[in-house]
């Protein structure tokens, strides 16, 4: 008997199923994570556990361009969080920046109340 | 036979070892409270989890093409992990309640962190300066 035509698809099966359940469960803590970053990072796992079941399938299916499609996902998840993270911090600084001006206006307005007053 | 045997034992443990730091990522995920010590538990699935696992199919797999392009996975997501980890801690300081001098979104989370506040406040304050 050679394990490796017998036991292994079984226990590659197995590895998969559990994958799943752990992506399933990531997946949830992206939509439950309370800032952008707790769903990136669950984001980033979910890529890294998707590379792991393509693995598995290599040899499940006894498919090998499947490797290709690995880590061409590699590539495409790090690019997904580098675009996330420089979105997120742009859209912070156009925020910031629009506080910053409103507050100013608020403070200009302030003084002049002020002078009015006195 | 015996060296097919080998491969499977090899393999299988490889893929047992893999699995663990996998599941243990997501369940540290659950248990940790903010997205820094979040990101410490997944770093532990990205590497030594893709390791495992990888590792583990390759034993099953043999020697072949197929093997080295798994090892070019894991040597692909080893440079590109502690990038993009670096891209979301700065996301983190720059967007993030740890320093934020007026919005804090959960003020009463904030207050259980072991963070130490007035130095990341004065580091954040210190940046502000710097911004455009």
């Amino acid at each position: 008997m050679d394990p490796l035509t017998t036991l292994a698809p079984p226990v590659l099966t197995a590895a998969m199923v559990i994958l799943a359940l752990c992506a399933l469960a990531a997946l949830l803590r992206a939509l439950l994570g309370p800032r952008m970053s707790d769903r990136i990072v669950a984001v980033n796992m979910i890529g890294t556990q998707a590379i792991c079941i393509i693995a598995c399938l290599v040899l499940r299916l006894r498919e090998d361009w499947l490797v290709d499609i690995a880590i061409v996902y590699a590539m495409f998840s790090f690019l997904a969080v580098a675009v996330l993270t420089k979105m997120d911090i742009g859209v912070y600084r156009q925020w910031r920046a629009a506080h910053r001006k409103s507050r100013r206006r608020r403070q200009a307005h302030g003084e002049q109340q002020g002078r009015d007053e006195a | 036979m015996i060296w097919h045997w080998l491969r499977f034992i090899l393999g299988t443990v490889c893929l047992g070892f893999g699995l663990f730091f996998l599941v243990s990522a997501v369940v540290g995920n659950y248990r940790f409270k903010f997205a820094l010590n979040r990101m410490h538990a997944a770093a532990l699935g990205d590497t030594l989890g893709l390791l495992g696992t990888v590792l583990g199919v390759c034993f099953y797999e043999g020697l072949c093409p197929t093997t080295a392009k798994l090892l070019a996975v894991i040597a692909l997501v080893w440079l590109t992990g502690p990038v993009s980890s670096h891209l979301i801690l700065l996301m983190e300081l720059t967007a993030g309640p740890y320093t934020d001098p007026q919005g804090t979104p959960d003020a009463q989370g904030l207050e259980q962190s072991s963070i130490d506040h007035d130095r990341h406040a004065l580091a954040r304050s210190q940046r502000e300066e710097e911004l455009p």
